[in-house]
């Protein structure tokens, strides 16, 4: 089966400091995944801060460039797309950020904030058309046609969220990378804004990549998991096959410790995992371009772990782990 | 919420009113809360952001600034009523009865001093007999319970992530042993094994020193996880106070049901469920019941008269109209 999107062994490293104190900071680590073209799916990118979820989100959207690797659309490298083929992807491949406060124009109304990819892109021929495919849009959002007279303050953060998730529906985009959308909105208002996700996928045939660290939000909106660790992939595979049996020593420590909403059922021993050992920047090249990541904090460290890096190994059909306890 | 409870609390807050100060009018972020924490209960208290739960936890320890003012009302701990107190008497308390790990735990640290050093001045400026060796024991105790390295105060706070900020100043909350202690979301921006870390440290901390902790949150998921009394807030109003496996089980208020029914559960592929609708604006909250606009359930009373806090269930009080015995 073709891929919708393919991440090749995507490394990015940043330079930060002077120009005596450079450090190379690996951000992500030889990373590949792909999206499934045919059907759409989501594939949720969990991690805590600092994993690299949000940078590989932004090397998919092409805000930035891999240090080595590629990342192929439709079996192309996006960085060799020239001209029309470039614009094609920007539109076919769209963002929804965590702070809807920040993404829409405080100055326009929603109304224009919707135009201008209209616009932009050419979606309609006339300015009446136009106006009558934002009308849809915001019906299928399920927005009531008043909110695009209002300004982004006189609308909820959910709301925003919705205008933004429309905005990329009315691009007729492919692919929506999603990073923490739902993440500064109450959990009463949350709803609202997974289940659009949910029925733009189904209805509209649109993949997401779902970029969080909330593994239970997660959980009932995606079809696979990524889970990252400083920069690289620890678990990644089909999410019910994931939670059931997760194999990674990390990734089982994780599962274990989402709180369930449930007061009969709580956590059972007290959770052992050690601090990292040196109080040293965490992903520094030179210290962690050649191990596991997690072996400093590991319970079932074995030498081989400080030496290379691990292989991802297949656990079953559509489940892999980075661990050499499997190899 | 009879006398007889009221004698066995440890805190006993009285219709509080905590307002801000808005040009000609005052925004009442808590408006007439009433509750008790009992001796060894992790009491939390759950809602979303503007609910007032963390202007709450800062006028029961006395931390307000302006523009917010207490127009009313007695927080008693342990029979002295800390509204009551001068400057002087509430510093006396603080740390060594009733300390607080704010929710910008992460950037409380001073940047410039090592992070024991911190500890010892907060240490000594309570107890300054208190030995040198006596502060580092408790230390090195705390710190191993919470999985910290000991690097960790030896350390300048720019050196450590901030989780492991949030739980050195956890130890400085603990240190002199208060009898309560208020946590202000202090999971919001840690991984989930670091929350659980946290969490489970608590726990411990009550059974084995017997102390009352008030943990405030959005997250009804931490409070399922970890305490023994809920408090569920809206708009400054108490909902519904009681029992964590009774509320979780029985919920009486629909706004509580909404809370509860809107987080998803790993292993469950359920739909989740949400409210329509906004939050009230303060300044001019909604008639009768504030949660009247947006909740399912609301009948005609809801919009015209407030609903009074009403005993359901011994030891579950519930504020909605839904539930009057007449």
């Amino acid at each position: 089966m073709e891929n919708l999107l393919e991440s090749k062994n995507i490394t990015k490293i940043f330079s930060v400091g002077g120009l005596l104190s450079r450090r190379r900071i690996l951000a992500v680590d030889n990373v590949s995944f792909s999206i499934p073209a045919g059907k759409p799916t989501t594939t949720a990118l969990v991690g805590e801060s600092g994993s690299g979820k949000t940078t590989i989100g932004r090397l998919i959207l092409g805000f930035t460039k891999p240090t080595s690797g590629k990342i192929l659309w439709q079996g192309k490298d996006i960085w060799k797309l020239r001209g029309k083929e470039w614009r094609a992807y920007r539109k076919n491949v769209q963002a929804v950020f965590q702070d809807p406060y920040e993404s829409l124009d405080p100055r326009c109304k929603i109304v224009d904030t919707l135009m201008e990819p209209v616009e932009k892109f050419r979606l309609a021929d006339s300015r009446s058309e136009a106006t009558k495919i934002i009308a849809d849009t915001i019906e299928s959002i399920g927005l009531r046609s008043e909110i695009l007279e209002k300004y982004p303050h006189q609308v909820s953060g959910g709301e925003k969220q919705r205008i933004m998730l429309g905005r990329a529906l009315l691009i007729r985009a492919k692919l929506i990378v999603a990073d923490e959308p739902v993440s500064m909105i109450d959990a009463s208002l949350r709803a609202s804004v997974l289940n659009l996700m949910k029925d733009i996928k189904s209805k509209y045939d649109v993949s997401f990549i779902y970029v969080t660290h909330d593994i239970s939000t997660a959980y009932i909106l995606s079809d696979y998991i990524i889970i990252t660790y400083l920069g690289s992939i620890m678990e990644y595979g089909d999410f019910d096959r994931v939670v059931t049996n997760p194999r990674h020593p990390y990734v089982k420590l994780l599962m274990d410790s989402v709180p369930i909403p449930d007061p009969r059922r709580k956590w059972k021993e007290t959770v052992k995992l050690k601090e990292r050992e040196e109080s040293i920047p965490p992903k520094d090249l030179a210290k962690f371009g050649s191990r596991c990541k997690f072996c400093d904090r590991c319970a079932e460290v074995a030498d081989i772990c400080w030496k290379k890096p691990p292989p991802a190994i297949e656990i079953e059909e559509g489940h892999r782990a980075s661990c050499f306890l499997y190899a | 919420m009879g006398t007889s409870n009221r004698a066995r609390a440890l805190l006993n807050v009285r219709n509080l009113r905590v307002y801000y100060r808005v040009r000609s009018s005052s925004v009442r972020a808590v408006d007439g809360v009433t509750f008790d924490v009992k001796p060894r209960e992790i009491f939390s208290i759950v809602g979303e952001s503007g609910c007032g739960k963390s202007t709450l936890a800062n006028a029961i320890i006395r931390l307000l600034e302006p523009p917010a003012y207490i127009a009313s009302g007695e927080v008693m701990l342990k029979d002295v009523n800390l509204l009551e107190l001068d400057d002087q008497r509430i510093n006396d308390f603080r740390w060594k009865e009733i300390s607080i790990l704010p929710q910008s735990a992460m950037n409380a640290l001073n940047p410039v001093m090592k992070v024991y050093d911190q500890i010892k001045d907060g240490v000594t400026a309570h107890e300054h007999r208190l030995p040198d060796n006596e502060i580092k024991k408790r230390v090195e105790f705390m710190a191993n319970k919470l999985m910290l390295p000991s690097y960790t105060f030896k350390s300048y706070p720019c050196q450590l992530s901030g989780g492991m900020r949030q739980r050195s100043l956890l130890v400085l909350a603990l240190i002199l042993d208060p009898s309560l202690v208020i946590i202000d979301e202090p999971t919001s921006a840690v991984d989930v094994v670091t929350q659980r870390k946290i969490l489970e440290f608590l726990r411990m901390r009550r059974d084995e020193a017997g102390t009352s902790i008030i943990l405030i949150t959005h997250d009804v998921a931490v409070t399922a996880e970890i305490a023994d009394t809920m408090m569920v807030m809206y708009a400054g109003k108490v909902c519904e106070i009681g029992d964590v496996v009774n509320i979780f089980e029985d919920p009486f208020h629909p706004y509580t049901k909404a809370l509860i029914e809107a987080v998803p559960v790993l292993g469950v592929k359920s739909e989740v469920k949400g409210l329509s609708g906004l939050p009230p604006d303060l300044i001019n909250p909604p008639s009768g019941c504030r949660f009247h606009p947006r909740c399912p359930d609301a009948i005609e009373v809801c919009r015209l008269e407030e609903p009074q806090l009403k005993e359901v269930k011994p030891n579950h009080v519930v504020m909605c109209h839904l539930y009057r015995r007449d």
